[in-house]
């Protein structure tokens, strides 16, 4: 049977790749510096594969054809769509059995995935594994879930289908190491007004409830809670609810805050350590 | 969905290259193809944040065909405080 042996919770912001120069308070290196010890964290828990719980940010999906949740597990991907930023070009192996196993024990479950079996992960997936994972060297499964284009899946959705996600994960028959990636920002406005704030005080309380596993009082956030406090772009806060739920019952650990004024997002990184592995 | 054109064009920009090549070309001719009111065209040939957002524009879809066509944060922002 196979184990969830760590999870790793990030932003993702462009403003990584395209303005990654030291701020005045030194924001982006205390971020930086999280996903070093991330990164070495996640080699130390010896993974064989990856599930990343993100969201399309209409860069494969447009609205003539639009899913809540979607599981994407081509054979390979190639990465980040946006060939405009300042970062390599990543080949990814997909894990496509394992994908067809979830997918079917998810309808199973009452699930109702949409799927896709040919997919180009955007910067929201390929900033935090170019970080975490930069060898590129594990097979990677994406659950998409929609963050971007109301309406929303409820938080309280996205709980039960993270637990789900661990259930199922813990099920697979084949003896292997799974880790989880979550990648989204916390406050952060985009293409709106307000865009440019960041609510620390939210920000900082979404992380202690993240970090002390309290899961319920997340689950029933609605999208115009999420809204308000966090802005359209905290709506991502659904994909850390996910894996949070998939290792319900373990503390996280935050590495990092870091609102950081040029990103236009509050950046966290939190660490799930599953296995007791360490350096 | 009244914003449905801008956004199918927005979104068919970032897929296509040689349709944002064409667009930077004939930008008149691409917003006609994809039914764009004036008002619609304009802003989009324009780069009008302002007008974009208050025509509907999906957010993501404003913000990242912005960023394509060289505009800072601090101009979108600007630009957004104003819809």
């Amino acid at each position: 049977m196979a184990e969830i042996v760590a999870a790793v919770a990030c932003a993702h912001a462009p403003g990584v790749v395209m303005r990654p120069e030291p701020d005045a308070a030194g924001l982006k290196e205390r971020w930086f510096r999280a996903m070093d010890e991330a990164r070495a964290r996640l080699a130390a828990a010896r993974p064989d594969a990856l599930v990343v719980v993100c969201n399309d940010h209409i860069q494969n999906f447009f609205f003539n054809n639009w899913p809540t949740f979607c599981l994407a597990y081509p054979e390979e991907m190639e990465g980040p769509f946006e060939r405009h930023l300042p970062m390599p070009r990543y080949q990814l192996r997909g894990y496509p059995e394992f994908g067809a196993y979830f997918l079917e024990q998810a309808l199973g479950a009452h699930f109702d995935l949409a799927s896709s079996q040919e997919y180009e992960p955007d910067h929201g997936v390929m900033i935090p594994l170019s970080r975490l994972r930069p060898e590129m060297d594990l097979p990677v499964t994406l659950l998409l879930q929609n963050c971007v284009q109301p309406p929303l899946p409820t938080p309280r959705r996205c709980a039960e289908l993270g637990r789900f996600l661990g259930q199922a994960i813990r099920a697979w028959p084949r003896p292997e190491r799974f880790a989880l990636i979550a990648v989204g920002a916390l406050s952060h406005w985009i293409g709106i007004k307000r865009m440019g704030e960041i609510n620390e005080a939210w920000d900082r309380w979404l992380l202690e409830l993240i970090c002390q596993g309290r899961l319920e009082e997340i689950a029933r956030l609605s999208s115009a809670d999420i809204e308000r406090e966090g802005g359209n772009g905290g709506q991502e806060i659904r994909n850390w609810l996910t894996v949070m739920a998939a290792v319900e019952g373990h503390p996280a650990e935050q590495l990092a805050y870091a609102p950081v004024r040029d990103w236009v997002v509050g950046c966290a990184v939190a660490y799930w350590d599953l296995a007791g592995a360490r350096r | 969905m009244s914003a449905y054109r801008i956004n199918k064009l927005l979104f068919d920009l970032q897929m296509k290259p040689e349709l944002f090549d064409e667009f930077l070309a004939h930008p008149e001719a691409v917003a006609d193809r994809y039914h764009l009111t004036p008002e619609e065209a304009r802003a989009v040939i324009e780069v009008d944040a302002t007008a974009l957002s208050r025509l509907g524009t999906q957010p993501y879809l404003l913000r990242f065909y912005t960023v394509r066509r060289g505009m800072s944060n601090e101009e979108l922002i600007r630009q957004l405080e104003l819809a």
